[in-house]
C-alpha cells in the first residue's frame, strides 16, 4: 500500500538514484464483486513502470505472500498498556515469523512479453503458468478452479498529495537536492505539522516558486535547519495555511502491476472459517552472480561446506535474488519505518513495534497541535501544546503514555456498509493494523481500509485520521471516523486555506467495474 | 587515445553515461555539478583512459572550488584522490566535513585510503566499522583488499560477500570484484580458478579494460608471451596507461625482442617522468621501480 519512493535504496527522490522497477507502490486487497460462485479475492500489487509502462524488467522478481486464518477474537476488557501490546506481539509472532504457512505467488518476465506466475504451497498444490504481458488471462488451477491474471501497465491507482505529506514532515529531499553524504538532512529537525509554521521558509509554500516539490528542486540552502518560531502562519483573514493542497501528485502517471482474482477456496480449505486473508508484496532484484554462468569448483563452496547441509529446504530461486522493497499497509514503510533499507521486513516487522510507538509519538507532537488548532479533538496527548513540538523519544516506554490512545483506539467507520453481513465485526485498532505489516483483508467486509484496501480508498486521509480522537463524542454526539478528514464540510468550516481535503478524494481515472479493475494506463 | 568503439557491455555503459552527462547540460547548481563530476569520474574509471581520469580529477577540483560547501563534493574529491593515488589527501579531505569521516561511506573511503598507505590494522578497523553500520559491497571488497595485502588466505571469501551484495544492475562492479578474485587466485598460483573468474567477469561485463589487463598478466605468468603481448598492446592502445607500456616492454624482453622491449620501456619511462613532472603520484612507485631495474641491469 502507499509505498512510493521507499526504501531509500530505490528512492528516486534522491537525484543520484534512478527510478527503479524494484520500488513497489501499493498492495490492494478486496473481495471480488461477483461472489455468486463463492467468495473471490482480488490482489493487486503495483510498482514503478520501469523500464516503461507495460514493459517489465526481467531482472525483477515480484512476490506476493498470503496467509489465511480465522478472524481473531477481541478481548473487550484488555488493558491499554505496553504489557497488552507485548502480549499481542508475542501472540502473532508465531504466526508470521518465518512466514510459516504462508503461500506465495511469484512473478517474473522474460523480456519477450511473457510473464511466468508461479503459485507455491496453496492447498491445491504448487504450479506455474505463462501469461502474455498486457492481457487478461485465466489460469486453471490443478484443483479445477480458475484465476484471473493480469500483468502489465495500468494507471497508478494511488491518488495523493505527496508533496503535502512531505511538507508536513519537513522532508527535504522532496523539495531540495540533499547531499547523499548527509542522511541526517532528510527529515529535518523541524516540528511535523499539518499547518504551516510561521517562519518555516524552507517548507512553507512560496508563490515565487509554486512548483517547488512538484517537479522543481533547489539545492538545499545552508542551515540552520531548525525552527525557532512559536506560532502557526496565518493570513490576513486569520486563516491557517494548510501544508496540503489536495492535488493528486500521481495524476497522469502510470504503474506496472500484477493483478489476480482467485476463489477464496483456492487459498484455504476452510473458506467458511478462514475469513481473513493477509497479503503482502515484495520486490527482489536478481543478484549479479545469478546473471553469469555458474562457476564450478567455486572456492566459496569449499570454504562454507555447511552451506550444503539442509539444501533441500533452501529456496534455490530466491537465492539468486536480493530483497529490495516490501509493502503491506499504507505508510508503514514510508511513514513509520522512515524508509530505512533495513526495515523492509514485510509481515515480520515485530521488532519494529517499539519504533512505531516512538514514531507515532513523534508525529503526534506535530500533528496533534495542528488538529487542536483547527478545533478538532486529538487522540494524542499534547498537554494542549499551542504549536507543534519537535520531540524525539529514546524509548517506547517514554513515548507510550502520550501515544496510548493513538495506538489502542478503535477506528470508527463512517457507517455500517463495510460490515456486509452485519456480523458485528470488531473495529480495528492501529497496533493490529501495522503489526504485522500486511493488508489484512476481511472477506466479510467490503474490504475497505482497514479491513483490506479497495482502489477507491483515500488511505492517506485515513492514516491521518489515526490522530483524531475517535473515542469521545462531540457536542452533537457524533464521533470522528476514518473518513472525517475527507468531509468537505469540515474544511469549509475550518479557519484554513485552501479549504480542501488534504488529499484528492478520487483517482485521476475511474476504476473499472470488472477485472483487472485498475484503469487503463495513460 | 582510442576510445571504446567495439560493441561490448562496457561500451554500452559508457554511452549511457554520455547520455546522462548530456541530460545535465542545462542544469546548474551544486547538485547538478556534483552529478556531472561524478559521471565524468565514473566514465573515466570504466574507460580506463588515463587522460580522461586526469580531466575528471580536474573537474572534481574545479567543481569543489565553485561549491565548497557541498559535502558530496568533498567525498567525491576524496574518492578521486584515491584514483590518483593521493591517499593522504583523501584522508585530509574527509576530515574537512563534520561527520563525514565517521559516516559509513566515509569510513569505507578512509579504509581504502589507509590500505593504500599500507596502514592495514587501521584500515581494517575503519572497514569493519563501516560494515557494521552499512554492509555495502564496497566495504566488503575494500576489506578483502586489506586482507589480501596481509596474506590472509580467506580474503576471497570477503570478495564473495561483496559479490553477494551486488545486483544485476551493477554488473560492472561485479566484474571488478570478480577480476579482483581472479588476481588473488593468480597470485596464489591457482591459474585454473583465475581463468574461471576472468571468464565470468568478462561474461558479466564485456569490454572492461581492467579485466583485459588482468588477462594479459595471467598470460604472461603462463609464458604465453605472444598472446600476452597482443593483449597488453590492445589495452594499452585503448587506455594510454604507462604501466601497460612497461608491461609490454617486459613481455617483449621475455620474448627475446630487445628492440621492442627497449622501445616500450622508453615510452613508459617518459610517461612516468611526465606524470611526476605534473605533480602526480600515480606512477612514483613505478618510476622508482624502473630506475632500480635499470641500475641492476
Amino acid at each position: 500500500m502507499a509505498d512510493h519512493n521507499d526504501p531509500n535504496a530505490v528512492n528516486s527522490i534522491f537525484s543520484d538514484i534512478e527510478v527503479s522497477a524494484a520500488d513497489v507502490y501499493d498492495m490492494f486487497g478486496f473481495p471480488g464483486p461477483d461472489n455468486s460462485k463463492g467468495d473471490r479475492v482480488v490482489l493487486a500489487l503495483t510498482f514503478a513502470a520501469v523500464p516503461d509502462t507495460g514493459v517489465l524488467d526481467p531482472d525483477l522478481l515480484y512476490r506476493l505472500q498470503l496467509y489465511s486464518h480465522p478472524r481473531a477474537a477481541v478481548l473487550r476488557d484488555e488493558a491499554h498498556d505496553l504489557e497488552a501490546l507485548r502480549q499481542y506481539i508475542d501472540g502473532v509472532r508465531g504466526t508470521y515469523f518465518g512466514a510459516a504457512g504462508a503461500m506465495e505467488i511469484r512473478m517474473t518476465v522474460d523480456g519477450q512479453g511473457q510473464a511466468t506466475i508461479s503459485f507455491h504451497d496453496f492447498p491445491g498444490g504448487s504450479f506455474s503458468a505463462t501469461v502474455p504481458v498486457g492481457e487478461v488471462t485465466t489460469i486453471p488451477t490443478p484443483d479445477g478452479l480458475a484465476i484471473d491474471a493480469f500483468v502489465g501497465g495500468r494507471d497508478d491507482a494511488f491518488f495523493n498529495d505527496l508533496p503535502g505529506f512531505f511538507r508536513s514532515i519537513n522532508y527535504a529531499p522532496q523539495f531540495y537536492h540533499v547531499p547523499s553524504t548527509r542522511p541526517d538532512l532528510r527529515e529535518l529537525p523541524i516540528p511535523k505539522t499539518l499547518l504551516e509554521l510561521e517562519g518555516n521558509d524552507l517548507f512553507n509554500y512560496n508563490p515565487a516558486i509554486p512548483d517547488l516539490g512538484r517537479g522543481v528542486k533547489l539545492d538545499l540552502p545552508p542551515g540552520p535547519y531548525t525552527w525557532t518560531g512559536d506560532s502557526f502562519k496565518k493570513d490576513a483573514a486569520g486563516n491557517y495555511r494548510f501544508v496540503y493542497d489536495g492535488q493528486d501528485a500521481r495524476a497522469g502517471q502510470n504503474a506496472n502491476a500484477i493483478i489476480l482474482e482467485m476463489p477464496l477456496q483456492f487459498i484455504t480449505r476452510r473458506p467458511e472459517t478462514d475469513r481473513i486473508v493477509d497479503i503482502w508484496g515484495e520486490s527482489w532484484v536478481r543478484k549479479a552472480s545469478n546473471k553469469v554462468p555458474a562457476i564450478p569448483n567455486d572456492p566459496i563452496w569449499y570454504e562454507h561446506p555447511l552451506a550444503f547441509l539442509g539444501s533441500d529446504a533452501r529456496d534455490k530461486q530466491l537465492e539468486g535474488y536480493k530483497l529490495v522493497d516490501t509493502v503491506g499497509q499504507p505508510f508503514a514503510d514510508a511513514g513509520l519505518s522512515e524508509r530505512e533499507n533495513n526495515r523492509q521486513l514485510g509481515a515480520n516487522n515485530f521488532w519494529l513495534a517499539p519504533t512505531f510507538i516512538k514514531r507515532l509519538a513523534h508525529l503526534g507532537w506535530g500533528f496533534g497541535p495542528s488538529i487542536t488548532a483547527l478545533g478538532l479533538r486529538c487522540a494524542f496527548d499534547t498537554d494542549n501544546a499551542p504549536v507543534p513540538v519537535h520531540r524525539v523519544y529514546r524509548t517506547s516506554i517514554e513515548a507510550f503514555p502520550r501515544a496510548r490512545n493513538v495506538v489502542f483506539q478503535q477506528l470508527n467507520m463512517p457507517d455500517s456498509s463495510w460490515d456486509v453481513h452485519k456480523l458485528g465485526i470488531p473495529l480495528r485498532r492501529p497496533f493490529e493494523i501495522f503489526v504485522p505489516n500486511v493488508c489484512a483483508l476481511d472477506m466479510d467486509t467490503t474490504g475497505t481500509w482497514p479491513f483490506g484496501r479497495r482502489l477507491e480508498d483515500q488511505v492517506a486521509n485515513r492514516f491521518l485520521s489515526l490522530f483524531l480522537d475517535m473515542e469521545s463524542a462531540g457536542a452533537d454526539g457524533s464521533r470522528y471516523h476514518v473518513e472525517t478528514l475527507s468531509d468537505q464540510a469540515l474544511w469549509d468550516a475550518a479557519p484554513i486555506e485552501p479549504k480542501t481535503s488534504p488529499n484528492p478524494l478520487k483517482n485521476d481515472r475511474d476504476f473499472l467495474p470488472h477485472f483487472p479493475y485498475l484503469a487503463e494506463p495513460w | 587515445m582510442v576510445s571504446q568503439t567495439a560493441a561490448s557491455d562496457c561500451a554500452d555503459e559508457l554511452r549511457r553515461l554520455d547520455m546522462a552527462l548530456s541530460s545535465l547540460d542545462d542544469a546548474d547548481g551544486a547538485d547538478a555539478a556534483t552529478r556531472r563530476a561524478h559521471l565524468r569520474l565514473s566514465h573515466a574509471r570504466l574507460s580506463g583512459v588515463l587522460d580522461e581520469l586526469r580531466l575528471a580529477d580536474a573537474t572534481v577540483s574545479s567543481t569543489l572550488r565553485r561549491f565548497p560547501g557541498w559535502p558530496d563534493l568533498h567525498y567525491l574529491r576524496a574518492s578521486a584522490d584515491l584514483d590518483m593515488h593521493r591517499p593522504g589527501a583523501a584522508l585530509a579531505r574527509l576530515d574537512e566535513v563534520p561527520g563525514l569521516a565517521e559516516s559509513p561511506v566515509g569510513l569505507e573511503l578512509r579504509g581504502a585510503a589507509l590500505e593504500q598507505l599500507g596502514r592495514y590494522p587501521q584500515a581494517e578497523d575503519c572497514l569493519t566499522r563501516a560494515l557494521a553500520a552499512d554492509p555495502t559491497w564496497q566495504a566488503f571488497a575494500s576489506l578483502a583488499q586489506v586482507r589480501a595485502a596481509v596474506g590472509d588466505p580467506h580474503a576471497d571469501a570477503l570478495y564473495a560477500q561483496a559479490e553477494d551484495e551486488l545486483t544485476a544492475k551493477q554488473m560492472s562492479a561485479f566484474a571488478w570484484v570478480r577480476a579482483a578474485r581472479g588476481e588473488l587466485a593468480a597470485a596464489s598460483g591457482d591459474h585454473e580458478t583465475a581463468w574461471a573468474h576472468y571468464r565470468s567477469a568478462t561474461a558479466a561485463f564485456s569490454g572492461y579494460w581492467l579485466i583485459e589487463s588482468r588477462v594479459a598478466a595471467l598470460l604472461r605468468r603462463e609464458g604465453r608471451l605472444e598472446d600476452a603481448a597482443a593483449a597488453y598492446a590492445a589495452v594499452r592502445a585503448r587506455t594510454g596507461r604507462p604501466d601497460l607500456a612497461q608491461a609490454l616492454g617486459d613481455v617483449h624482453r621475455l620474448r627475446g625482442d630487445d628492440d621492442e622491449s627497449a622501445r616500450w620501456h622508453a615510452v613508459a619511462l617518459a610517461e612516468y617522468r611526465a606524470s611526476v613532472a605534473r605533480g602526480e603520484a600515480l606512477y612514483l612507485h613505478h618510476l622508482d621501480g624502473m630506475k632500480d631495474d635499470r641500475t641492476q641491469a
